[in-house]
């Protein structure tokens, strides 16, 4: 009973001094997080950042880029090749390609989405490679062709210089405009300059006001198209026109319909001031085949 | 090692890039010709429109009572279609002196008028009435329509349903269903004894005319298209026949000689011909009757009871009703007869198919589950919908414009039957006006 005291007792006190000094000699702080730089922008921002317009000019290899990229971010790959290219069992040119698509995408979507694929392989191509051979602009062909040339002739030094490049770009980033340089993309009208929430707004509250006429029907393929223009203020300039819509004898009324919504709802506060310039002048089709489940 | 990309699919990847870069220029330059931004509009509310009707004006000291009397028609007419919210009188701000002179808009704005309606009725030095009347766009502050019609003083109230058509269609963009009659089976007496007499009256329930004397049975009345023609189904002494009517000079006569029963009339669309049930022994066929060179037809040919025959409105085609296939249902065949098409199959039975005056609905009398339901389906059988179910509906007709239905309903309490309508939506149900019991309601064509 004794003995078994004591030895509990020396035990226990033998476990709390070493806890006190394994404890003490760990050092109470957290590792130093990087602090991410965020910028918060609101939903117009985003949707001109993801906007593309259909006349943008073809990107040019040759041309420099102002904007600067994250050139660092073919790095990995071209680490990743040389592995690739030591195993010497592998030859066929499906287990070349498998590796180079599932590296490559990664590091260059996360930093910049819309931008990064046009300038990174160019750089690559310009400042690592000798090569009289031109290559071609563009982003899709680069990177096979790269970790086969580029692997052994990689140098770190050249990338540090790269590394430099970064400075701009940053700057960019923090500028007013978004995307100064159009770069090719879906033609989705205004939305460059009016964003997609002050149409979905305008759009919800004509809806609101719209009483169609109950002469239409599903099965006649019904529309009318008003022109409206609009003073800085959302009201409307002038009586909406109509310009367009199917012939009927229904039509007058539909038109009329369309106009009675937008005089009756009239101002449309939910359209800024600074894009005046993009609805002051708008067309309205006005369809209730939708409505009629049509 | 082995290259991915040959130059040769490299040029094709460039020259794919630089055609969609051309093809991307094109479009936006088609664009920039429209210049305008477009955006659709595929939403809204059918609510009632708010529509203004102060009282019409008198021309002349003796005409304020007409003057109500129209105001009030139109008013009635506009609100018991479902389509327009007269707005009360006593909100008005502005009190109209003259139909000559423009609105005061914003008076009309602020009790959220969005229609407007200015009239005056006058009696003339030749003892004509005068009626006039401007329907004005509030919102937009514009006239959008403007008429005036000249009568006897004594057709007043037809002057009114015409003004309302008016403004229905104007605003609608359909036609108007106010300028027509109702003729019907007016029921009086105790339920074991009834008297029933052909009866007709305007669509409101005024003008009340009974056509026959009581002293028979008579069913089904239904219009010719030139609304001066009735043809119906009577027995008295002997077998059930078929009659046509006229309604100005009273004038009657059976229609055909034929040895059995002749039941469910109805006209061609053109006036011309009377379709209708034949008995043959046990059973129905259906026939059509020139009406002028009395020529009969035979259209179906059938051990089964074949009746309630219907044209459509193009005259191209002919639904009825058959019990071929055990149990009444609805079929569909070429106006001039050969294979007939069921388009009824849900549960239950299927009876007196109308179709509409539009040509887009078929509708029928449904019987399931100890119900009566009135419901429309389209001529393939599609889209079936029940629009009012009850203890006993029966017997749907369109109104002109195929926008509202007419039926007849008898409630589990109720002594007798009455005329009721609904829209094909199935909002909207009314009771329609009558001296007693009704049943077996037809829809008149316009009468202007």
């Amino acid at each position: 009973m004794r003995p078994g005291l004591t030895i509990s007792c020396i035990g226990h006190a033998a476990a709390l001094a070493l806890g006190l000094v394994a404890i003490s000699a760990q050092p109470s702080q957290a590792p130093p997080v990087q602090s991410l730089p965020v910028q918060f922008i609101s939903d117009k921002d985003f949707s001109q950042l993801t906007q593309g317009v259909k006349n943008a000019p073809k990107p040019k290899a040759d041309t420099p880029k102002p904007l600067a990229d994250k050139i660092d971010a073919p790095k990995p790959v071209d680490q990743l090749a040389p592995k690739v290219a030591d195993k010497p069992e592998i030859k066929t040119e499906t287990a070349a390609a498998k590796p180079q698509p599932k590296s490559e995408p990664k590091p260059a979507d996360k930093p910049d989405k819309p931008k990064t694929p046009d300038y990174k392989p160019d750089q690559i191509a310009q400042l690592l490679k000798k090569d009289a051979a031109k290559q071609p602009p563009k982003p899709q062909e680069k990177p096979q062709d790269k970790p086969q040339r580029d692997a052994p002739k990689f140098d770190a030094n050249q990338v540090a210089a790269l590394l430099d490049h970064r400075e701009p770009r940053r700057q960019m980033a923090a500028a007013e405009a978004l995307n100064d340089q159009p770069n090719l993309g879906a033609a989705a009208g205004a939305a460059a300059q009016l964003s997609q929430s002050e149409i979905d707004a305008l759009r919800a509250r004509i809806s609101q006001c719209w009483n169609p006429p109950a002469g239409v029907e599903a099965t006649s393929k019904l529309y009318v198209v008003l022109r409206v223009q609009f003073k800085p203020d959302g009201s409307l300039a002038r009586d909406p026109v109509p310009v367009e819509g199917t012939p009927s004898a229904l039509g007058p009324a539909l038109a009329e319909s369309g106009k009675r919504a937008l005089l009756l709802c009239q101002p449309f506060t939910m359209l800024k001031p600074e894009h005046y310039e993009q609805w002051k002048d708008l067309e309205l089709k006005f369809d209730p085949q939708e409505l009629l489940g049509g | 090692m082995p290259r991915l990309y040959t130059p040769s699919s490299q040029m094709t990847r460039r020259r794919a890039l630089a055609l969609g870069a051309a093809a991307g220029a094109l479009t936006v330059s088609t664009r920039h010709a429209g210049a305008v931004v477009r955006l659709d509009v595929t939403q809204g509310n059918f609510q009632p429109l708010p529509i203004a009707i102060p009282t019409f004006l008198p021309g002349g000291d003796g005409d304020a009572d007409t003057a109500m009397g129209v105001t009030q028609i139109i008013t009635a007419n506009l609100k018991g279609s479902g389509l327009f919210l007269p707005i009360d009188p006593a909100a008005f701000v502005e009190n109209i002196a003259s139909v000559d002179k423009v609105p005061n808009f914003p008076d009309w704005r602020t009790i959220n008028a969005q229609a407007l309606v200015t009239g005056r009725v006058t009696r003339q030095s030749d003892g004509r009435l005068k009626a006039e009347f401007r329907l004005w766009d509030v919102l937009a502050g514009q006239q959008l329509a403007g008429q005036q019609y000249f009568t006897t003083p004594d057709n007043w109230r037809r002057i009114a349903h015409i003004i309302s058509d008016a403004i229905y269609e104007r605003l609608t963009g359909e036609q108007g269903y106010f300028d027509t009659r109702i003729v019907f089976v007016d029921e009086t007496g105790p339920k074991n004894r009834r008297i029933k007499r052909l009866t007709i009256m305007d669509q409101d329930g005024a003008n009340v005319r009974y056509l026959t004397r009581g002293d028979e049975l008579v069913l089904t009345p239904r219009f010719s298209p030139s609304t001066q023609e009735i043809t119906y189904m009577a027995y008295g002494q002997g077998d059930p026949r078929v009659y046509l009517l006229n309604i100005e000079t009273g004038q009657r006569e059976v229609v055909g000689n034929f040895p059995g029963m002749s039941f469910a009339p109805r006209f061609s669309p053109d006036g011309q011909s009377v379709i209708m049930s034949l008995q043959e022994g046990s059973n129905a066929n259906l026939f059509v009757m020139d009406l002028r060179s009395k020529a009969t037809t035979r259209l179906t040919n059938t051990q089964a009871i074949d009746t309630a025959p219907c044209y459509s409105a193009d005259g191209k085609q002919i639904c009825f009703e058959s019990d071929r296939g055990g149990q009444p249902q609805i079929y569909v065949m070429a106006a001039n007869g050969g294979p007939a098409q069921r388009i009824s199959f849900g549960e239950g039975i299927y009876s007196t198919p109308v179709w509409s005056p539009r040509g887009d609905y078929i509708a029928f009398t449904k019987q399931y589950a100890n119900k009566f339901a009135i419901g429309v389906m389209k001529p393939d059988g599609s889209g079936e919908r029940i629009l009012t179910e009850g203890f006993h509906n029966e017997g749907p007709t369109f109104a002109p414009n195929g926008r509202v239905i007419m039926y007849f309903s008898d409630d589990v309490g109720s002594p007798g039957p009455r005329l009721f309508t609904i829209d094909i939506a199935g909002r909207n149900q009314q009771r329609v006006p009558t001296p007693s019991f009704a049943s077996d309601p037809a829809w008149s064509p316009l009468l202007s």
